[in-house]
């Protein structure tokens, strides 16, 4: 029992230890680029010579090399456990400075010995070590670089010299897709002015996946502030937020930008539960109206609406003015057209005319109930919305089958992954 | 060995809400931070030979003496509060109870009052104005 569970724990330790991630290894990994052959037959006729000299490159990274680089890293877990300044005065600081400094060393050999066993998240490095390494020429390294983003968090004065770091960084290889996705997904919080203004031009132009990430980006800034909610502040910063999206929305529609100008939406729909993406949700709505429901954006219209009039009260009002539009169309009404739309594209016969002749009958049934039929009248209602719906979402499938493919492509998949598909940077 | 692995585990756990963590609970030391207010590095540094051992001095003085004095304040009116304050019992009840309870005062008085000294049991009171 005890052997077993010495076996577990060990188990369990090794699977975080530093040695196994790759980050930790620079020399192992400089001789796998280096000596290893990149063909199978090259790779097993080296392996006796290059198995050795791996290992050895390894074992020199788990005991000297990956210790050396965490010992400042130590130094930091130290300063923020013990040395953060109280914001008390003076004298309190002069006061505790012997017992910081006599807790600093076991303290230090804490964290070094955690950092050089396990596989503990560095530190951020400052702006401007940030800005060397992303913008190395190396493109693994760029990419190691921009996956530690994850793990960081610049703060406080830091966060304008960061930004600018990974906006150059983006600058400098705008052709390299998932480095400039990784790390314009990571721009720290808040999002300064220049930044916002790179994120609007990469989404106005309504292509590719770092077109998608930007306008994320750019929903994520409306979506909170840090501090109350109550704070004046925040309330300014989140309507500010909310509008430029509204802004970027209608640039959108103007550009013919129909992918990303329904990711939009999808984003709005996914929150609607905080003020931000209401807001923006019936701006949106709003918008669909005017322009006559367009059918490319028909499943993510009737989604949001759903959505918000069970989650606004002014949504209520606003589908009073577009006559209920998403009551008339019953739950389900996107899953009758895609299922119209594969019945047709599989040959089968248009169902129109019968499905109008049974609204109609139905319609004639229910203005010919009688005084005191109440239940009756309630089941002809609930069948007319239902007949009504079918017939509805018969004509959308005819009217996206004969109309251009990328429309027919939006109301089914997803905006993201098409939007992802277009191309461009 | 058991001993060894507790002691700091406990410490660790009793720093967070020790008393000397509130400002309020330090009279001597908060009353000369807002005296001492040096304002460049070249004043902090030369002022810091002196105002180190200062310091500890007065932080030594605010833990040791200044606020079990006044925690002993707190913990006689709690004490207070939980023995002998309750007036809904008759004469007799009370003149019934008054040995006990003075046997009691005194146990409660000294919980009350390691309490108050050892840890902060007045968070808000930070807030409060300096």
């Amino acid at each position: 029992m005890k052997r077993s569970l010495f076996v577990m724990t060990l188990g369990m330790l090794a699977c975080s230890c530093a040695f196994m991630n790759e980050r930790n290894r620079p020399l192992m990994n400089f001789c796998q680029r280096t000596l290893v052959p990149d063909s199978a037959m090259g790779r097993a006729l080296a392996a006796p010579a290059t198995v050795p000299v791996c290992l050895a490159a390894g074992i020199v990274d788990t005991v000297v090399v990956h210790p050396i680089t965490v010992a400042d890293d130590a130094w930091l877990d130290t300063g923020a456990a013990i040395w953060a300044p109280t914001d008390r005065g003076y004298v309190t600081e002069c006061a505790l400075a012997p017992f910081r400094a006599a807790l600093s060393p076991p303290i230090w050999a804490f964290a070094f010995a955690g950092r050089a066993l396990f596989d503990v998240p560095p530190w951020p490095p400052d702006p401007a070590r940030l800005a060397l390494r992303l913008t190395d020429e190396d493109r693994e390294a760029r990419l190691l670089a921009a996956a530690d983003l994850t793990a960081w968090a610049y703060k406080g004065e830091d966060v304008e010299p960061a930004t600018e770091a990974m906006l150059a960084a983006c600058r400098a290889y705008p052709d390299d897709v998932d480095f400039c996705e990784a790390v314009l997904q990571r721009l720290p919080e808040p999002l300064t002015d220049d930044a916002r203004r790179h994120l609007a031009d990469l989404a106005a132009t309504g292509r590719g996946r770092v077109c998608a990430v930007a306008i994320w980006r750019l929903f994520v800034d409306s979506l909170y502030w840090p501090g109350t909610t109550t704070d004046p502040a925040a309330a300014e910063h989140l309507k500010a937020a909310t509008d430029r999206l509204a802004s970027l929305y209608d640039r959108l529609v103007a550009g013919k930008r129909h992918e990303a100008e329904v990711y939009l939406a999808k984003l709005a729909r996914t929150s609607v539960q905080y003020p931000g993406p209401r807001s923006l949700a019936l701006y949106i709505t709003r918008s669909l109206a005017r322009r006559g429901w367009p059918d490319y954006a028909g499943a993510e219209a009737f989604r949001l609406q759903t959505r918000l009039l069970s989650s606004a009260e002014a949504a209520r009002a606003q589908a009073a003015d577009n006559k209920w539009r998403a009551l008339r169309l019953l739950w389900g009404w996107d899953t009758m057209v895609a299922a119209s739309i594969k019945r047709r594209t599989e040959g089968g016969a248009s169902g129109r005319a019968e499905l109008a002749r049974a609204r109609d009958a139905l319609a004639d049934e229910l203005r010919s109930a009688g005084p005191g039929e109440a239940v009756r009248l309630l089941e002809l209602t609930g069948q007319l919305m239902r007949a009504t719906t079918a017939l509805d979402a018969e004509e959308t499938a005819e009217r996206l089958l004969s109309g251009p493919k990328e429309d027919l492509d939006l109301f089914l998949g997803n905006p993201r992954d098409l939007l992802g598909k277009k191309g461009g940077p | 060995m058991r001993a060894r692995v507790c002691i700091p585990l406990v410490l660790t756990l009793v720093l967070g809400g020790c008393a000397f963590t509130n400002p309020r609970n330090t009279p001597a030391l908060s009353a000369l931070d807002r005296a001492v207010r040096p304002e460049t590095t070249l004043g902090k540094a030369a002022l810091a030979p002196v105002f180190v051992p200062v310091g500890v001095a007065c932080g030594a003085l605010d833990i040791c003496v200044l606020h079990p004095v006044r925690a002993a304040g707190y913990a006689a009116a709690d004490t207070w509060r939980a023995v002998w304050a309750d007036s809904r019992l008759s004469h007799t009840e009370q003149a019934l109870l008054l040995v006990p309870k003075a046997a009691v005062s005194p146990v409660v008085f000294a919980f009350c009052w390691f309490g108050e000294s050892f840890f902060n049991l007045r968070p808000d009171s930070a807030k409060e104005p300096r």
